[in-house]
Order: C-alpha cells, then sequence, then structure tokens
C-alpha cells in the first residue's frame, strides 16, 4: 500500500507510453526480421541453378516465415504429366513424382488464382507458384496459427521462387534437347563413316597392273563423303578409264558416284566396242536423265579408251574441267584442252557434244588425270595451285617411277595449302606405260 | 559473298562479290533465284567474283532456264579467266551470253 501511494500518475503515463513502444519496437523488429529472410532467400536463390535446391530453400525459408508447421511443395517436373511433391517434416525433406492424378487435391492448389486459406479444424494455407501467368507448383503449410501469418508476404516469397523453378525447367529442357541433338549428330557421323568405307571399297586405290600398264589412283575427300571418282576396266583389247567430278560434296554427290561405276560398268557390258569413248557418255546422258536427280546435280567427266595392241589413247570430254596431262618419255609434257557438255539433268536447250583427243601412250610415257581440288587447291593467302605449277612440278619431280612424280605433286600441292583442311575433293589416276 | 542488284535503263544488274563455294551456295542459290524473280532482263555483273563451284554453275543454269521460259534475256559480264574457263569447257557459253564488261552486256539489251 505504501508503494502504491509512492507512484505517481505521472509514472503510470511513462510507463503506458514505453510499452506502447517496446511493443511497436517489437513489431519493427520482427517485421525486419522477416525482410531479412527474404533478401536473404532472394540472394541465395539467384546462385543457385539446381532445381531441387531451389524446391528446398523455398521451403526452408517460408517456414523461416510462418515458424513451425509441416509443409509440403508440388511443382511440375520438366516430363509432361509428371509433378514432383516434396513434405517437409522434423527437419527432413523427402520427395516423391507423381502424376496429376496422384497429387490428389494437391493439383487444385496449383491452379488457384490466389492464396487459398483453410480456417476449419485442420488449418492449412496453400499459395500457388506462378511464372508469367503458368502454373508453376504450389506450396501448402499446415498446422499453424492462421492469426500470425501475413499472407501477402507469403506471397512475395513465391513470386521469385517461381521464377527460379521456371529457368530450372528451361534450363533441364535445353540439356535434354541438347542432348538429343548430340545424339542425332554422333550417329549421322558414324552413318557417314560408314558409308566411307563404303566408298573406299569401290574406289580402286593404289597400284595395279595391267598387263604392261601400271594404274595409279588415289581420293581424298574436303568433308565425310566424296564426290571424286575414278575407274578403270578391260573391254576386249582395250582398258576404259575414267575420272569424274560430280557437283557438289554430300552424301548426294557420294551416292551419283556408286551410280556412276554400276552405270559405266553396265554400258561397257551392253556397247559394241568401237573405240570411241563418246558412245559412253552418250549412253551415260541417257541412264543419268531417267534416273531423274535434282537439276542442281551434273557430272563432270573425261573418258578414255586405250587399245592395248597399238597403244592409242582416244579421250572424250563430257564437262571436265581439268585437262589431261600426258607426261612423255623425253620429259616433254602435253595438255589436251577439250570441251564438252557435263552429264546433268538441266532444262535447257544445250546441244550434246563431246570433243576427243587421240595420241600414244609410248613406253614410259604417263598420262595424269586430275580433279580440279587440285588445280584449284588454295595457300592461305588465298593463291590457287593452278595448271601451270602442277606441269612445272611434274617437270622438276621426274621420278625413277611415275608413282614418285605422282607423289612429288600431291606433297607439292600439300605444302601450298600448309596442310590445311581441303575445300575440295582431290583426286588423281594416272597411267603408265611401263618400259 | 555479297549480293547487290539495281536497275539500269530497265535492266536489273546483279552483283555477286567474293566467292560461292560450298558452305555459302545454298545462300546463293535462295538469294540469286529471289532477286531475279522479276520483270525484267537481268546481266550478272562477275566483275568481283573470284570463285564459282559447280553447284553456284547449276544455279546460273537454273536462272538461265527460268529467264528464257520467261522470254527475257540474261546476260553475263566480267567474269574472271577460270570461270570463263568453267563456261567455255561446259560449252555453255553456246547459249548463255557472255560479256567482256558491264556496257558490253548492256547494250546488248
Amino acid at each position: 500500500m505504501i508503494i502504491l501511494n509512492q507512484i505517481s500518475s505521472q509514472d503510470l503515463i511513462k510507463y503506458d507510453e514505453r510499452e506502447i513502444i517496446y511493443s511497436k519496437l517489437e513489431k519493427l523488429k520482427e517485421k525486419h526480421s522477416k525482410t531479412l529472410i527474404l533478401t536473404d532467400f532472394l540472394t541465395t536463390l539467384l546462385k543457385t541453378h539446381d532445381i531441387e535446391k531451389v524446391s528446398s530453400l523455398t521451403m526452408k525459408y517460408m517456414l523461416n516465415v510462418i515458424g513451425t508447421c509441416r509443409v509440403r511443395l508440388v511443382r511440375k517436373e520438366a516430363q509432361r504429366d509428371s509433378f514432383a511433391h516434396y513434405t517437409h517434416e522434423n527437419g527432413e525433406i523427402s520427395k516423391k513424382i507423381l502424376t496429376r492424378d496422384g497429387l490428389g487435391a494437391d493439383c487444385f492448389f496449383m491452379y488457384c488464382k490466389k492464396v487459398y486459406i483453410n480456417k476449419g479444424k485442420y488449418a492449412f494455407i496453400a499459395v500457388p507458384i506462378k511464372y508469367e501467368g503458368e502454373n508453376i507448383g504450389a506450396i501448402i503449410f499446415e498446422d499453424l496459427d492462421l492469426e500470425k501469418v501475413n499472407t501477402p508476404f507469403l506471397e512475395l516469397f513465391v513470386l521469385p521462387a517461381g521464377l527460379a523453378i521456371k529457368n530450372c525447367l528451361l534450363q533441364q529442357q535445353l540439356l535434354k534437347e541438347k542432348q538429343i541433338i548430340e545424339d542425332q549428330h554422333r550417329k549421322i557421323n558414324d552413318d557417314l563413316q560408314h558409308a566411307r568405307k563404303i566408298q573406299e571399297c569401290i574406289l580402286k586405290i593404289g597400284l595395279e597392273n595391267i598387263e604392261e600398264y601400271k594404274f595409279y589412283g588415289n581420293s581424298f575427300q574436303a568433308k565425310f563423303l566424296c564426290g571424286d571418282f575414278y575407274d578403270y576396266f578391260e573391254k576386249d583389247d582395250s582398258i576404259v578409264f575414267y575420272i569424274a567430278d560430280i557437283a557438289g560434296h554430300g552424301v548426294a554427290a557420294s551416292l551419283l558416284t556408286i551410280f556412276l561405276k554400276q552405270a559405266m560398268l553396265s554400258v561397257n557390258r551392253n556397247i559394241k566396242l568401237n573405240r570411241n569413248p563418246e558412245r559412253y557418255l552418250l549412253e551415260l546422258q541417257k541412264r543419268f536423265k531417267e534416273l531423274a536427280v535434282d537439276n542442281n546435280l551434273y557430272i563432270g567427266i573425261m573418258v578414255g579408251i586405250l587399245n592395248k595392241k597399238t597403244n592409242k589413247v582416244v579421250l572424250a570430254n563430257g564437262g571436265h574441267n581439268v585437262e589431261p596431262i600426258h607426261i612423255k618419255r623425253n620429259n616433254i609434257i602435253e595438255t589436251y584442252k577439250l570441251k564438252g557438255v557435263p552429264i546433268n539433268n538441266w532444262d535447257i536447250q544445250l546441244p550434246i557434244s563431246y570433243e576427243t583427243a587421240e595420241f600414244y601412250l609410248h613406253k614410259d610415257d604417263t598420262l595424269l588425270l586430275l580433279t580440279d581440288g587440285i588445280t584449284e587447291a588454295q595457300s592461305e593467302t588465298g593463291e590457287e595451285f593452278g595448271i601451270s605449277q602442277v606441269i612445272s612440278c611434274l617437270k622438276e619431280g621426274k621420278k625413277e617411277n611415275f608413282t614418285g612424280t605422282v607423289n612429288y605433286l600431291m606433297s607439292k600441292v600439300r605444302a601450298h595449302t600448309n596442310d590445311s583442311t581441303l575445300k575440295d575433293d582431290i583426286s588423281y589416276l594416272a597411267i603408265n606405260h611401263s618400259s | 559473298m555479297i549480293i547487290e542488284s539495281y536497275i539500269n535503263n530497265g535492266t536489273k544488274v546483279v552483283t555477286i562479290s567474293g566467292e560461292v563455294t560450298f558452305e555459302n551456295s545454298k545462300e546463293f542459290s535462295e538469294s540469286l533465284i529471289s532477286l531475279t524473280d522479276c520483270n525484267e532482263h537481268i546481266i550478272l555483273d562477275f566483275s568481283k567474283l573470284k570463285y564459282l563451284n559447280s553447284m553456284g554453275l547449276s544455279v546460273i543454269i537454273k536462272i538461265f532456264s527460268k529467264v528464257n521460259k520467261d522470254e527475257r534475256k540474261l546476260k553475263l559480264c566480267s567474269l574472271n579467266e577460270n570461270i570463263c574457263k568453267l563456261f567455255s569447257i561446259t560449252q555453255l557459253d553456246k547459249i548463255i551470253d557472255i560479256h567482256e564488261d558491264l556496257d558490253s552486256a548492256l547494250n546488248s539489251i
């Protein structure tokens, strides 16, 4: 009683004011700490690219804000009609993958437009997670005191969570598509390797003797598959030979090399030898027209017939744009500039004509057929090798055997291009009358 | 590779600069076919074209065929030695009009 008489009314007023201030300070402190949590959440989310971490972070941070209770989170998976379902209980998070049917009522909360509050006996809050109107997921809190929950503050959390989850889902999709593309690329590469091996099987690479004649050929592709081709085969007392360059690269051009080989062999079987290579070109043109391929594709081809008895060679040009080179035994080099229409399927009125040349391949003479990948091989400064340089190399590189001369030429071409990647296929066929 | 065009006295002059190679032949085809799909006579000016590959040649032939069917004229001018050789060897110079320079090509129309 004595104590009461000592407290004045002014003291009471001051006490009340202090209480109000303390209460306000407590509220500010609580709001401030929640803001700190939100800021920390945003900062951590910015550094996280893993969707599992984003999901668990969202649950943990929002639990911090709400207080102790049970929480679960559902969200879309990258796979269609697949959802991740997380449950946070007693500090541990467990995850299940469910279909839409398996989600049950939680599916409904994903599609809610705003926060769903249930105030009944089993109170809960369900907050949908969205990204630009798309339903990404939902987070559901149970066993909580609804009076203490600041719903607008909760909604602030799900905004960046939606963005982060969407970002992770898009990344997953991108990685998946990248994998598909890589797998397809690998398969295509494998298929091209197989196709290349088939091409190599049908090409006569290296040195071969036919009686007193030696044939030496090789082919190097610029891309996976080669659009150049050469071949030679016997016909009665003659040898028919040719070199060809098919317009373009790639699968189409390489498939046409198979057609070319088969067509020429077929023409050879059906034709009566009259030592006229033009006949081969005319028949080939007829078969090519029947093939009716895209008119972008055409074949430049030089065909020759070598009479083994007389050593006479007759050449006919079907649009091949590198002149044949005759390296004579006395080291004189002669070229034959022949014109001719390529084997084509063009929709134009171009009179078919093939210019021819005749000469003798004496002992020690070599006839060299090249494709324009050699004459047009470019140095690093863009300078072409050119036919003149080919001839110079053949003169200076005259070796004991003709294969050495050809190899010398090829080494000069490689040096000219500085061994860089070929822009065009390179092929050669050398025919030597050995002494 | 750059393709440009302008009209000179009712004739469309298309200038191709650079090189037509395997890598850009599709782009060359699409651009040239689109540019030449018009009502005018066409001159292809090759003065700045350094290289034309076999696929590029096919494109020229395709355009020639279309222009012919439309009863228009196609002329080529200022071909370098290699490109000239290509048209000569394949005998395409027998049906496609080739001129030494642009003035000559314009005067021929």
